[in-house]
């Protein structure tokens, strides 16, 4: 009996010790471990789509309504655009007013998250990319995916150091250490620029010229986001040989349409650098981190209801936009960019329905209510018309209707390029600035200018209205405080470093955050 | 990863055969000299036979239960004593000897029950010689009142639980936390069927279960170690009876549900007469008006008087009907249930139907090996509607849509009151645009909404005694669970009011379980000497857990009937797309060990120890070890009490112990990529993570006295959890996620009374009241990154904000809001500028409200007198508070509960209530104000049945007959404003007690009978 009982005993004790580790180790099984990402090139080129997807972060619930479309850094936060409508807004407002923009704003935290996110993403590609084999891949494809990667890192660093000035820099060689605090403090502006400049020269040569999925860096791309480095650093020859660098390139021309580098149907046209490709999936869903699609189109358009065109009129292009296309005689740039009475928009159904783009009063029930301040525009501020789409567009590209608008956005432009040639040489730099400018506005039909700071301030105010630098353009020029009402010099010109971020990052050795704050903010 | 796979891993079979194996080897020994004795028990008193008596070999599990006609058999040696006994008579020992027959005759006594109290792994244990702190809850509570779900046994049964309703709506899941929320995380208790781990109770069958027992400090359940830090409750099944004649029984009930409350919102009249008031203060004030002016009273006359929550809520059938057969032989005994539920929902065509058959098996193989074997197949059907949701608004429409409303226009067609632009008016009457809130007929009328979940349970015990009172036990647990849901939202068109959807859409999506447990273990049971009474069980167990998702959905469809979609019929195939799979699974392995021993039913002790591992962990952390130990002291069995006529039990208990809780996602240690439909993305991990430790101390004290008339238990308990497991906020600029680490602790503290008072008066009449009552206490003590998490929010309030907060030195997910302190003199808030800094900002936001209890109780009355009997059950909560996000505070014109009838206004200046603000967006900021005393008790039942009697029932030919009628949430006491004051779990743990428009509960009146033949 005894014996039994011994042997069973022994043998449980055995059988549970031999199985236990096999039986444990469990290993997930849709989710891809590291091992498996870089022994394979269609799992790297599905790791580089998601270095490209923070670029379409929108919306982050993670934050409560945090929006981080750049247009609110921009555009919103310049003497361009308006926020019409608080309510749904409430994170956005700030930006026009400059009243209360704290580090708690969660579209504050929603930017920094977005691009931290994407150099992250990208320092997993590079870092992947060094110890990957050689044949998994082969040469090109390789240098591609390493051009493409140092390209988007350049780019959230862009973003990141014109919006926070000094930030924490992480590369694949030098990747946070969590452990220390110093490898996280944020490091000096121009340490930032150095890494962009780095990235974007490697990049330029690692790329190729074109790529067969349009929306994919290029040696352009590369090149015409050194030269708008350089450009914010005042380094004005780089700028310029930058800028000239994309020119020489042959391979970009201006449209002879202004209007067609906004219409869905012209997207990666002869114009077009580089863009944030929407494909408006509706399976991705929208307000979301998978998003394939944008929701500018929804937040813009107008809410017109002779019948439909339900945009949510979030948004109006300011009077003195207007104003400034009118003084300049500038109607092409204002018709794509500003709608008026007496606009025609290519749509039966427009025509139809006799839409009239003029702000109509749609949720005027809570633009009237006493907390947004009552009637606060008149028939000067208008919808903006470069995110619209018609509804024989939306019928024919966007599945999912208007809040998933698969139309791209052009983050790169040649008249862009064309602009900063002429400013670099405009403030000193040799070139052909002239030759450029005046083709900028030969193109719209305007006559040729002699290039001066003031004439480029106002060239690139109406040709680049609402693409996201009109803010930035104005602190650069240190005209912010002229220009806009409520700019605190000293404070405005940076956002706040998220308040949140500052808290979970600790404190050093020292006692002190390891994150500091930008001054005027607490 | 399949099941076979699965198996191939699991060397647990490897045990099992080999136990099997040696139980053949040994068929040969047998050990007892055993025989058959027979007998009956019948009243003293009355000479009648009392079937369901208790007649056991004292000091041993051995035993069974009187039949219908009050007889037993049983396998007994001479030197065994007999110990018969019954709920309401004396307990009985007789020393067996030569006898072949004993009859018994027990007297009625009011002395204590001889409670069994099931402890797991196959034990049980008298209630006085328990050191643990252990609830049985009696099948009674199942059997005399209609359930829908088994989780209702639990509500206002015990004081360590608390169950929230998740929703009204039939088939609904209902959330279940024992003494206190130990975790940010998952906090559902862990649950065993049969000693099987399950997810939840949603697929069983009331009726097929026998007992509940309720482990509530951690030295019961750390047996179950290792995820028992959430609590733990054994479930377990109805089997048969040996040497029992087929026995049939049939109940069945019909009833009625309809809507409980319609909450206190205004009226047509109302809403108008606020509406002119707010119009006169906008006035007074010189400020624009907004919106139509004031309703005239011929307009108002005009105006349709709609209840919203009429118009959507209807009288639903609610029915029952359950077949049982029980019988035995010599060896085998069995159970064979089936059931057949179906309750339709008072809103729209919501529904759930749920059909079951279970099969219970005993079987006396040879003497000394048994084996028990149970099955069950559930199907529902649950036809529902997405509720207290921020993107869809269906049911908080039902509440912000004003009276003045209509449901319809004059043509039929569903009223479209968030029309634009074309002059909004009913029969003439300008209306203001309400865009925010549609009319909820639509979504009603054109969106179905069903999943179908099928359960297959088996589990198998196979009990090998070896030698007297050793035995070897190998059980086995499977079960698979499938989901399958379908979404559909009709195409539309009602072009009279601009309600239109062109496009048809429809989803399918599965969601598949599997578990598997195997176990093997040794139980030994012993007297040694006539002091000492000890019993041990070591063992071993596996457990896997599987799941896989995959889902598939497209838009425009040629047929326009959930019936008849498919996505055969879509109109362009290419806009099938699929949803992201997922699946995984995780495993635990475990070993364990528990002593129990008492010296004179005097001095008790109980240790348990037990190891597990989680796959949930990586290599280096993923064992874990819970030692717990309790002692008693029975001083009632004390030689010095032996004169005392008051008491007849007194013990005192305290018990300490460790648990662990490691519910959390598969694979959070390990980094790995994130697969989307675009691309993929790293996740961050924590390879270190380990078990979350729930350390528990209880000191208890049970107390018996008046002849057992009146029943005391008090415990006293701090639960402490720590290394809890949290998406600790980590920099954004570390990358993207917050892995989940151990780093914060939280703590519970709390006392539990149950309390019972038993009598008879006369023979005829009885008497029975139970009342439990628990307060509980909970307090993060440390988050580790000190960045307080945030959780729920609402697009009601100004700026969406999160209105719940977990941070140190408060309970879990309070609510966090500006601090309403009063009324300016023009009748508009005043919120306490908590910084000081001059200015009411979100800085000045602070800890408003919890929306978990200070206490639950219940109480339960019974009373029999002859035939009739009538019980009835309550229960409440006391100190939780609800935000009342059921109307848009954030949306002009939206409606109001009837609290605004005494607004502030020039006549009224001491009003609490803000002035009248129909037309404007104003104190929309999340503030108190807005917080409402959630505290309710409501009459959950009350029954009066008869039994028909006996002599009557012979001239039928049946065993056994009553009829009912019972009501369940006829009564609610509750000064909340909206439909109902239970307001659960919304998606996430920190997201409790937020009314975004919740599923109401249904009233019903049913009528039972309940019949053995």
């Amino acid at each position: 009996m005894k014996r039994i009982l011994v042997t069973i005993t022994l043998l449980l004790v055995l059988i549970v010790l031999d199985s236990c580790e096999e039986f444990l180790d469990q290993q997930p099984v849709t989710e891809p471990l590291p091992s498996v990402v870089f022994s394979d090139a269609g799992t790297i080129q599905l790791l580089m789509e998601g270095a490209y997807q923070p670029l379409r972060w929108e919306f982050n619930p993670a934050f409560g309504d945090s929006y981080s479309m750049n247009y609110i850094f921009t555009d919103v936060r310049s003497d361009d655009v308006i926020v019409e409508n608080h309510f749904f807004q409430p994170h956005s407002h700030g930006f026009e007013t400059f009243v209360d923009l704290t580090s708690e704003n969660v579209n504050i935290q929603g930017i920094w998250a977005k691009y931290f996110a994407g150099v992250n993403r990208v320092n997993i590609i590079i870092q992947g990319l060094n110890e990957v084999d050689e044949d998994v891949l082969g040469a090109e494809l390789a240098l591609d995916f390493l051009g493409e990667a140092q390209f988007l890192r350049a780019y959230y660093y862009f973003e990141l150091v014109r919006n926070f000035g000094a930030v924490p820099l992480a590369t694949a060689e030098q990747p946070f250490d969590p452990a220390s605090p110093e490898s996280i403090k944020r490091r000096p502006i121009e340490d930032i620029f150095q890494q962009i400049k780095l990235d974007l020269i490697s990049a330029s040569a690692n790329l190729p010229v074109t790529q067969v999925e349009p929306y994919r860096a290029t040696t352009g791309a590369a090149l015409a986001l050194l030269a708008k480095a350089y450009l914010y650093q005042e380094k004005w020859q780089n700028a310029a040989d930058a800028a000239q660098a994309v020119i020489d390139l042959n391979r970009y021309e201006l449209e002879e349409d202004y209007a067609s580098n906004f219409s869905i149907e012209n997207e990666f046209g002869i114009e077009s650098i580089w863009e944030i490709n929407y494909t408006g999936d509706p399976a991705a869903g929208q307000w979301g981190p998978n998003s394939q699609s944008s929701l500018t189109a929804q937040f813009f358009s107008p809410s017109f209801d002779g019948t439909n065109v339900f945009g949510w009129s979030y948004h109006l292009t300011t009077p003195e936009l207007l104003a400034a296309f009118q003084n300049e005689g500038d109607q092409v740039r204002r018709v794509a960019t500003i709608m008026q009475e007496g606009d025609v928009f290519e749509s039966q159904s427009l025509a139809d329905a006799g839409f009239n783009p003029v702000p109509n009063g749609f949720l005027a029930s809570w633009a009237n209510s006493p907390e947004s301040g009552g009637q606060r525009y008149g028939d000067d501020f208008a919808y903006s018309r470069k995110y619209f789409l018609t509804p024989e567009e939306i019928d024919a590209y966007a599945a999912g209707g208007l809040q998933l608008s698969p139309l791209n956005h052009k983050v790169l432009r040649y008249a862009e390029v064309l602009l900063i040639l002429a400013e670099a040489v405009a403030m000193g730099a040799s070139g052909n600035g002239q030759e450029a400018f005046d083709q900028v506005r030969a193109r719209v039909g305007l006559a040729p200018k002699p290039l001066s700071l003031d004439a480029i301030k106002l060239e690139r105010r109406l040709e680049l209205a609402t693409e996201w630098n009109r803010f930035h353009d104005l602190v650069r020029w240190g005209d912010a405080t002229i220009e806009l009402e409520g700019f605190m010099p000293g404070r405005d010109e940076l956002l706040p470093i998220p308040l949140k971020e500052i808290i979970v990052a600790g404190m050093d050795a020292s006692g002190a955050n390891v994150l500091s704050q930008n001054p005027g903010y607490n | 990863m399949h099941f076979t796979d699965a198996l191939n891993k699991i060397d647990l079979f490897k045990i099992g055969s080999l136990v099997v194996l040696l139980t053949i080897a040994s068929l040969q020994i047998s050990y007892s000299q055993s025989r058959i004795l027979t007998g009956s028990v019948s009243d003293a008193a009355s000479s009648e036979w009392i079937p369901g008596a208790t007649v056991i070999i004292k000091g041993t599990n051995t035993g069974t239960i009187t039949d219908i006609n009050g007889f037993y058999q049983l396998e007994v040696s001479a030197k065994d004593t007999l110990s018969i006994s019954f709920v309401g008579y004396a307990t009985k020992e007789l020393l067996i000897g030569n006898q072949s027959s004993i009859d018994v005759q027990l007297e009625v006594d009011v002395q204590a029950l001889e409670e069994i109290i099931v402890t797991g792994y196959g034990q049980t244990q008298n209630r006085v010689t328990v050191s643990t702190s252990i609830q049985s809850i009696s099948p009674k509570v199942i059997e005399d009142r209609p359930i829908t779900r088994l989780e209702q046994a639990l509500q206002g049964a015990s004081p360590a639980v608390v169950v929230m309703k998740e929703s009204g709506s039939p088939g609904a899941p209902l959330t279940i936390r024992m003494r206190g929320i130990s975790t940010a995380g998952d906090s559902d208790p862990l649950i065993l069927l049969n000693g099987v781990q399950i997810p939840d109770m949603s697929f069983i069958n009331p009726n097929d279960i026998q007992n509940i027992s309720v482990l509530k400090d951690a030295s019961a359940s750390s047996i179950y170690g290792a995820r028992g830090g959430n609590g733990v409750i054994l479930l377990q099944t109805k089997g048969g009876d040996n040497d029992q004649q087929p026995r049939v029984s049939l109940s069945t009930y019909y009833g009625v549900q309809s809507l409980s409350s319609e909450g206190n919102y205004l009226n047509g009249q109302e809403y108008a007469t606020y509406y002119n008031n707010s119009v006169n203060y906008l006035i007074r004030q010189g400020l624009p008006i907004p919106g139509r002016g004031k309703f005239t009273d011929e307009e108002i006359a005009i105006l349709p008087e709609t209840t919203w929550v009429r118009e959507i809520t209807s009288e639903r059938p609610i029915s029952d009907v359950q077949l049982g057969v029980t019988g035995g032989s010599d060896d085998v005994n069995y159970y064979v249930g089936t059931g057949w539920f179906n309750q339709g929902g008072i809103i729209g065509n919501t529904d759930f139907d749920r059909k079951s058959i279970t099969l219970g098996l005993e079987t006396q193989i040879r003497d000394n090996l048994e084996l028990n074997v149970f099955s069950t197949y559930s199907t529902n059907t649950r036809t529902f509607i997405p509720e207290n949701s921020e993107n869809s608004r269906l049911l908080s429409s039902v509440a912000s849509l004003p009276s003045i409303y209509p449901v319809y226009d004059e043509n039929g067609n569903p009223f479209n009151n968030g029309r634009q632009g074309s002059g909004l008016n009913y029969r003439g009457v300008p209306l203001n645009a309400i865009a925010e809130f549609g009319n909820p007929i639509l979504g009603l009328t054109h969106s179905i909404n069903e999943s179908q979940q099928d359960v297959l349970y088996a589990n198998a015990i196979l009990s090998w005694e070896i030698a007297d009172g050793l035995k070897v036990n190998t059980s086995g647990g499977y079960m698979t669970r499938e989901n399958f849901t379908r979404l559909f939202g009709e195409r539309f068109d009602y072009p009279d009011q601009d309600y239109l959807n062109e496009i048809n859409t429809y989803t399918e999506t599965n969601f598949d379980e599997l578990f598997f447990q195997g176990e093997a273990f040794l139980s030994y049971d012993a007297k040694l000497g006539s002091a000492h009474s000890l019993s041990a069980i070591a063992g071993v167990s596996a457990l896997n857990q599987e799941f896989s998702f995959n889902g598939i959905g497209a838009t425009d469809f040629f047929p326009n009937e959930f019936d008849e979609v498919n996505f055969s019929n879509v109109k362009d195939f290419a806009s099938v797309t699929s949803f992201i799979p997922n699946a995984g699974r995780s495993t635990v392995q475990s070993a364990y060990l528990r002593t129990v021993y008492n010296y004179q039913e005097k001095y008790l002790l109980t240790g348990t120890v037990r190891s597990d591992a989680s796959s949930r962990f990586g290599p280096n952390n993923n064992r874990g070890y819970f030692p717990s130990f309790s002692a008693g002291w029975v001083v009632s069995n004390e030689p010095f009490m032996a004169g005392n006529e008051v008491f007849s039990l007194i013990k005192l208990r305290a018990s300490w112990g460790v648990n662990g809780i490691d519910n959390i996602p598969n694979y959070d240690h390990i980094p790995r990529f994130n697969r989307s439909l675009n691309g993929l993305s790293f996740i961050q991990a924590d390879p270190n993570i380990k078990w979350e430790q729930v350390s528990q101390s209880n000191i208890g004290l049970d107390i018996d006295l008046l002849d057992n008339r009146v029943g005391v238990t008090l415990d006293y308990y701090v639960k402490n959890t720590s290394d809890m497991l949290i998406n600790l906020p980590s920099p954004e600029i570390l990358g993207e996620g917050d892995p989940i680490r151990n780093t914060a602790s939280v703590s519970n503290s709390g006392f539990e009374v149950l309390a019972t008072y038993r009598d008879k008066i006369g023979s005829e009449f009885s008497l029975d009241v139970n009342f439990n009552i628990g307060f509980n206490k909970n307090e993060v003590t440390d988050l580790g990154s000190g960045q307080a998490i945030d959780g729920a929010s609402t697009r009601v309030f100004k700026d969406a904000p999160a209105l719940t907060r977990t941070d140190e030195g408060h309970p879990i997910a309070s609510f966090f809001g500006l601090q309403f302190t009063g009324l300016d003199k023009s009748g508009n808030p005043i919120y306490r500028d908590i910084n000081e800094d001059g200015a009411i900002t979100d800085a000045d936001r602070t800890f408003i409200g919890n929306p978990f209890p200070e206490f639950n109780y219940g109480i339960n009355l019974s009373m029999k007198y002859k035939g009739f009997d009538f019980t009835a059950f309550a229960s409440g909560t006391e100190g939780n508070d609800v935000v009342n996000a059921s109307m848009g505070y954030g949306f002009q014109y939206s409606n109001r509960t009837d609290r605004v009838l005494e607004a502030w206004s020039i006549e009224n200046p001491n009003s609490s209530v803000m002035r009248p603000s129909a037309l404007e967006v104003v104190n929309h900021e999340f503030s108190d104000y807005y917080i409402e005393d959630g505290s309710y008790l409501r009459l959950r039942n009350i029954t009066i049945g008869y039994t028909l009697p006996k002599s009557f029932l012979k001239s039928i030919k049946l065993n056994s007959m009553r009829v009912y009628i019972s009501g369940n949430n006829l009564l609610t006491f509750t000064n909340y404003s909206g439909y109902d004051p239970e307001i659960g779990v919304n998606n996430s743990p920190l997201d409790v007690g937020v009314d975004r428009g919740f599923y109401p509960i249904a009233k019903s009146v049913m009528g039972g009978l309940q019949l053995v033949f």
